[in-house]
């Protein structure tokens, strides 16, 4: 059988030690996501999700399990290695943009490209459509406190996009945003990731989000305890 | 309530109460320990001003029925006092050698107790002793009246018909006896030349008691002038007893004089001695305290700024707590009080600290010599000095506590309590200074100062030659102005700069770095605000400890010039008057170490038209090798603008050269070098004859001699005050039939080593073959020079340069390391974007690299600048002005390496910082 | 006497150049011993709501009246001292200080209103909340759920009759969150303790007896059924 799957999770576990506790943030968790699916994990505060979500980007090293990018095991990468596939194949959205105040919406969105070592004129080239794409091209040498809240996150979108990656991972792209932005946003991020056939994986607490997902997984203490849309994988 | 809860704050917080304890420390430190090395210059100075002072107390009778053993005996009992001695003096009218035909000139004569020469350190017997019986002769009558050991003397007293006939039983050089003729009355100060000291014992038993009856009624042949008899008692104070300050030691010793003149109400008169030293000394210890505080106060404000900086770093977390303390009910009284109670542990702690600091630093750097200083278990020690030195760094420390911790705290405290708890960043106009151009203006005030005075004829000293020589305030006030004012311009260029530069430092970075460094120098060119902060700070330290270096190098230059500018070269051999050597005497001199050595003969009773004037008579080719001979001393007699400067009485002279008019000298048998001012005067030019008078001391003839004006200079060694004319010696001696060479100058390497060692070996040599003076630029003491010049920079530019290394590098890591704990989510969102740890790590280095290498350049920039602006000003203190500076190459290799390696140490211990950024806890919602 | 009332809020904030309406025409009224409950995505201005509610924060418009008063003319001062004794307010995070112990944080309160007996009415507290091995402890060395409820003896410190709490149970897991609104719940029917939670969770929300949602600066009864996540 072909392996689609281009995120996997097996075992996967983190436990901190918090004075005198041994918290478990993550509890054994095992997640199949397929290439080009729209993966929504959804739950409370404190449920696990943003750990999760490290863990899937090689941020943050489990405790327990694996974590298999393309088949391959993220454990197996030197740090070094690990920053380059970062870089190649996983694009990035924060709660809170994160955006470098410095640089422009355009250097922005070029930073990753250049880390990649691009040459100046592909990285504009690349940085142009994107901005268009998000609809920002007058706004591309603006700095980021010039920008809304709104748009401030479409230029973090474009970024994560702008070394074509295989992969979205984003942690509450919508939670600093009003109604109406973060419409707009989704529709941002879901309209150029089914064009370009990215996988995209979302943690967000807003249900009216996550209804738009093609799948959801509900984490309550460090646990899947549902998902809808598809059978039930691994450990309850 | 608010004294336990500000307690706990500081006791449980260690980082944070030890970051800020430490930044205070530092500035209080080094503010102390300037303090500190100001005491112990004040009393190493007075100390210096008072060492030429024999006598410090001269007690005289009021009436010869004065008991004076019962005086003696009351004042050796006095507290501060630590020797005491009988002293009669009586002038005689004449004293003839017996069987000799000439007749002396009226002298004076002692009578001291044998523990006279032991007490009193102005008398030095180059032959003989004291006998109880017998006379001790200065040399200058010995030679005059051709004594030796064993002749008779015949002396006649005014009003008594016998006459005294003594055998010479010594001979005393009175070079160092100056102070036996001072005077009750201040006026008088005739020094006489011809000299005798007998046994007081013998003086009471023979002549007292005929002198004695004719107080009452003075001999009509007693000149003028004369003392008839004159009973002292001279003293000597306990030295370690006095204060430092030469304020209050003055005070102390004029009661203590008070004090003893009421010991015996009406019958004797007590003159001070040491009023005159300690004039000197307070006019030179303001100077000092002046340039001192001066000098060190920048590094002080640069230190206080770090304190400063290093509260902004808990700044964040205090106003969260603050914030929390108004939700929990806290007034704005309250939090007030508790900030106040805060504060003042802060302070406290962190000023005793910083007090210890200090007193370290000052050991550390200063050296044994000052230490024992400030040994605080030596009874000599001041405890009031220290104390009140103590007493203001403390007050520093509490005032910049005020305003660095507590001040901005309390200014906060006005804004909503959301915002606080948001810890959101505010945006900022244009700092007040930046709109109003203060920098400009207060450069454009600096050089004005400066203009003006330079107009007004420049900081002249104040007093004529010989008298103190003190600094005004004033004389500062430009280089302040400067110093803010280019603090203030450096940061608006760093800014504006930076901004401008983004593309150029972008394109550099990114060579220098890889891609990495794209990103790093547009973030370096846009973080204007932080890095210009940072840069000037770093700069301007290192601005003062280069200014610095290089003043103390050019003053420690100048005061070796100076020194051999009087002494002559590195050593002057003088002979005494009744042993006069030739020129080849010079082979004689020839120990090991020695350069070269150039006899110069003299003649003090020389006329010029009928006015005296001491001429010199120069072996040019010796001397030229031996003598310290800059172009600078000599001018272009010839020139039509020296002639037209000469007429105005300007002083604007065409610049000469030493060769141009030695050489002339050289070749003109009878030729004469005159000193401008005097040319003045008499209106001779070069080429103009000039008949001068030369004097025989032993044919007591003048012969006149023709002599050819070749050159002109403006300062010649040898003496500050009456080298004016100098002919060739050979012509000198010839002319005047006096072939004795006055004194020999002698070269050595110039190393301070080689210079004792040859003076010793000299005096050594001639310890017990014939009376010499052996003074070399190490050992004479400037008595017509401000102490000024002596004083010991040393210690405080070894403090100084510690200072700026410590801040400099501490300053550095600081900055770095507040810069990662700032941007840690930016670091964090670096790293999630795929940077790696070593990208990172060349992001920071590419900041501190922009930092330090600034620093440097402006820092070096400022610093030359400083330092010429400060010699320009303090190059009064000196006879020979500076010209330029001198390069400190071994302090400033030493400190660049050292701030290399800090700024290197301070990056690396920052990227270990760097990596530990949990990202994952970084990138979390706060 | 209503508690609360809010009429008409309004609340701008300035960051630089950019202006975020927070509020825009809220109003509320609750009455005495009521459990409120207040529900809204974040952003849409639930801590702004909160901080005025508690006299933390001033409106740009609008009045605020509590137990009677109104606060916004009041003095810093004299909102302070009305404040220690008629409101408490338990944020998300931070509401201890960090190097007292939890006892001393108890105490706090008290000492700065001046009143007597501090030691012994926090050890009360503290045993109402069922903490009274942590005493000496400080807040890093307690739980998540531990701290939350030393936060909640804390605002009652001074007995006021409201109680504010944003997001309380925000960090903690589901077991402790359930145990907390235990608290809450026995106070508010047991002391006649009005409350107002704000709060995104649901679970949470259906404990109150009265729910009021919070979109983009308004705020609106929510009569409607409490939707499921999954």
């Amino acid at each position: 059988m072909i392996n689609t799957n281009v995120l996997e999770t097996i075992g996967l576990r983190r436990e901190y030690r918090v004075s005198r506790d041994a918290v478990v943030a993550l509890g054994g968790v095992d997640i199949s996501i397929q290439k080009g699916e729209f993966v929504a994990i959804v739950g409370p505060s404190g449920c696990g999700k943003s750990t999760l979500l490290n863990l899937l980007g090689g941020l943050d090293q489990p405790t327990k399990g694996k974590v298999l990018l393309d088949g391959q095991n993220l454990a197996d990468f030197s740090e070094e290695q690990l920053a380059s596939l970062r870089r190649q194949k996983m694009g990035f959205i924060f709660q809170r943009h994160d955006l470098f105040p410095v640089l422009t919406a355009r250097e922005n969105i070029e930073f990753p490209s250049l880390l990649g070592g691009k040459s100046l004129s592909e990285r504009k080239i690349r940085a142009d459509e994107l901005l268009n794409q998000i609809g920002l091209a007058e706004k591309a040498d603006h700095l980021p406190d010039e920008l809304s809240g709104g748009q401030q996150q479409r230029v973090g979108i474009a970024r994560a996009l702008v070394n074509d990656p295989l992969i979205l991972l984003a942690d509450e792209p919508t939670g600093n945003l009003d109604s109406a932005t973060s419409a707009e946003i989704i529709n941002i991020l879901i309209r150029l990731t089914r064009d370009q056939g990215l996988t995209l994986v979302m943690v967000t607490h807003d249900p009216e989000v996550a209804d738009q997902a093609d799948r959801k997984l509900s984490l309550r203490d460090g646990q899947i305890v549902s998902e809808s849309n598809f059978e039930v994988e691994g450990l309850l | 309530m608010n004294f336990t809860y500000a307690w706990k704050l500081v006791t449980r917080n260690p980082r944070r109460t030890a970051t800020y304890l430490f930044g205070l420390a530092l500035a209080v430190g080094l503010f102390a320990g300037i303090l500190f090395f100001v005491d112990v210059t004040t009393r190493q100075m007075t100390a210096t001003a008072l060492a030429p002072v024999q006598i410090d107390l001269v007690a005289h009778a009021t009436s010869p029925d004065v008991n004076m053993a019962d005086v003696v005996t009351n004042f050796s009992n006095q507290r501060g006092i630590s020797a005491v001695e009988p002293v009669t003096t009586a002038d005689f009218l004449s004293a003839v050698k017996l069987g000799g035909t000439q007749a002396s000139p009226s002298g004076r004569m002692f009578a001291i107790s044998p523990t006279y020469l032991q007490a009193f350190d102005v008398l030095r017997l180059s032959e003989g002793s004291l006998d109880p019986n017998g006379v001790l002769i200065s040399e200058a009558m010995a030679i005059a009246q051709n004594l030796k050991g064993g002749d008779q003397v015949q002396f006649t007293f005014a009003g008594i018909d016998q006459v005294v006939t003594l055998p010479v039983s010594g001979i005393v050089n009175m070079d160092n006896a100056d102070a036996l003729f001072a005077t009750a009355t201040e006026n008088e100060n005739a020094i006489v030349a011809d000299v005798a000291f007998v046994d007081i014992n013998w003086f009471r038993a023979n002549l007292e008691s005929k002198l004695v009856p004719l107080v009452a009624n003075p001999p009509t042949t007693l000149p003028v002038g004369a003392i008839l008899l004159d009973q002292q008692v001279h003293i000597k104070i306990d030295r370690s007893m006095l204060p430092s300050d030469p304020t209050k030691a003055a005070l102390q010793t004029d009661s203590l004089r008070r004090q003893l003149e009421r010991q015996f109400p009406g019958q004797i008169k007590a003159v001070d001695n040491l009023s005159g030293a300690f004039k000197t000394a307070k006019a030179d210890v303001l100077s000092a305290k002046i340039l001192f505080i001066f000098l060190g106060l920048p590094g002080v404000a640069l230190a206080a700024y770090l304190a400063k900086f290093a509260a902004e770093l808990f700044a964040d977390a205090q106003r969260r707590e603050i914030g929390l303390l108004r939700t929990r009910g806290a007034t704005p009284k309250q939090i007030t009080s508790i900030l106040a109670v805060t504060s003042l542990f802060l302070a406290v702690g962190g000023s005793v600290l910083g007090l210890l600091f200090g007193l370290l630093i000052l050991l550390i750097s200063a050296g044994s010599r000052v230490t024992a200083g400030i040994n605080p278990f030596s009874a000599s020690f001041d405890w009031g000095m220290f104390a009140s030195s103590a007493g203001i760094a403390l007050l520093a420390g509490l005032m910049l506590t005020f305003l660095a911790a507590f001040l901005p705290t309390f200014g906060t405290l006005q804004s909503e309590i959301t915002q606080e708890r948001r810890t959101v960043r505010r945006v900022e106009q244009p700092p007040f200074w930046k709109r109003t151009y203060l920098d400009v203006i207060l450069l454009v005030a600096a050089a004005v100062v400066l203009a003006v005075t330079q107009l007004n004829g420049g900081f002249k000293p104040t007093g004529n030659e010989g008298a103190a020589i003190s600094l005004s305030f004033y004389i500062f006030l430009s280089p302040f102005f400067a110093w803010i004012g280019l603090t203030l311009l450096t940061l608006r260029l760093v800014e504006g700069g930076l901004a401008t530069a983004s593309r150029p430092l972008a394109s550099l970075f990114r060579r220098m770095f890889g891609d990495i460094g794209e990103i790093a120098g547009k973030s370096v060119a846009r973080r204007t605000a932080r890095i210009s902060a940072a840069t000037t700070v770093i700069a301007l330290t290192l601005s003062f400890g280069i200014s610095l270096a290089f003043f103390q190098q050019t003053y420690t230059q100048e005061k070796q010039l100076d020194s051999q500018y009087i002494v002559g070269s590195d050593i002057r051999f003088t002979p005494a008057l009744n042993t006069p050597q030739l020129p080849d005497f010079a082979t004689q001199l020839q120990v090991s170490g020695v350069t070269g050595i150039s006899g110069v003969a003299r003649d003090p009773q020389a006329l010029v038209g009928s006015e005296k004037n001491t001429v010199y008579g120069i072996d040019v080719a010796s001397f030229s090798k031996v003598a310290y001979l800059p172009d600078s001393f000599f001018v272009d007699g010839s020139s039509s603008k020296t002639i037209d400067a000469m007429r105005n009485r300007t002083t604007n002279y065409a610049p000469g050269s030493a060769q141009q008019v030695l050489d002339a000298l050289a070749n003109t048998p009878n030729g004469v070098i005159i000193s401008v001012e005097q040319a003045e005067k008499y209106n001779i030019l070069v080429g103009d004859p000039v008949l001068l008078r030369l004097y025989n001391r032993t044919t007591k003839q003048y012969t006149d001699v023709k002599a050819l004006t070749v050159g002109l200079f403006t300062y010649f060694p040898t003496s500050a005050q009456d080298s004016d004319f100098i002919l060739n010696r050979a012509f000198m001696t010839q002319s005047s039939g006096n072939p004795a060479m006055d004194y020999f100058l002698i070269k050595t390497d110039g190393t301070p080593a080689t210079i004792a060692s040859v003076t010793n070996s000299l005096e050594a040599q001639y310890k017990n073959v014939m009376p010499v003076r052996v003074q070399s630029t190490e050992s004479v003491v400037k008595v017509d020079q401000s102490s000024l010049t002596s004083m010991n920079l040393g210690g405080l530019g070894a403090m100084e340069r510690f200072y700026t290394l410590l801040v400099v590098s501490v300053g550095l890591a600081i900055f770095l390391l507040a810069m990662i704990n700032e941007r840690q989510r930016e670091f964090g969102a670096m790293r999630a974007l795929g940077a790696n740890l070593k990208q990172l790590r060349r992001f920071i280095f590419a900041e501190a690299l922009t930092i330090g290498g600034l620093s440097l350049v402006i820092g070096s920039i400022i610093g030359v600048g400083l330092a010429r602006l400060l010699v320009m000003l303090l190059g009064v203190v000196f006879t020979i002005p500076a010209k330029g500076l001198a390069w400190p190459v071994i302090e400033l290799l030493s400190m660049t390496a050292f701030i290399v390696i800090g700024m290197t140490l301070s990056t690396l211990l920052s990227s270990r910082r760097l990596a530990r950024i949990k990202v994952v806890e970084a990138l979390r919602e706060l | 006497m209503d508690t609360l009332q809010l009429q008409e809020l309004y609340k701008i904030y300035k960051e630089g150049d950019i202006e975020t309406v927070a509020l825009r025409g809220a109003s509320l009224t609750v009455q005495p011993g009521e459990f409120v409950a207040i529900t809204g995505r974040s952003g849409a201005g639930k801590s702004t709501l909160l901080h005025i509610m508690g006299g933390i924060s001033i409106p740009s418009a609008g009045r605020v009246l509590i137990n009677g008063s109104y606060i916004a003319k009041m003095s810093e001062s004299e909102r302070t001292v009305f404040r220690r004794r008629q409101i408490g307010v338990v944020f998300q995070t931070d509401n201890l200080v960090p190097f007292l112990t939890a006892l001393e944080n108890i105490m706090l309160p008290i000492q700065l209103a001046g009143r007597k007996n501090c030691a012994h009415e926090a050890r009360t507290l503290l045993f109402e909340v069922g903490l009274q091995n942590r005493a000496n402890h400080k807040p890093g060395m307690l739980s998540g759920g531990e701290r939350q409820r030393v936060a909640i003896a804390v605002a009652l410190a001074n007995r006021p009759n409201l109680l504010l709490a944003d997001e309380l149970t925000g960090e903690l897991d589901t077991a402790t969150a359930d145990q907390v609104m235990e608290l809450l719940a026995g106070l508010n029917s047991e002391h006649k303790l009005t409350l107002i939670v704000v709060t995104h969770n649901k679970v949470v929300a259906a404990r109150a007896n009265r729910q009021v949602h919070i979109t983009d600066g308004q705020l609106t009864e929510s009569t409607g059924t409490v939707r499921s996540i999954s």
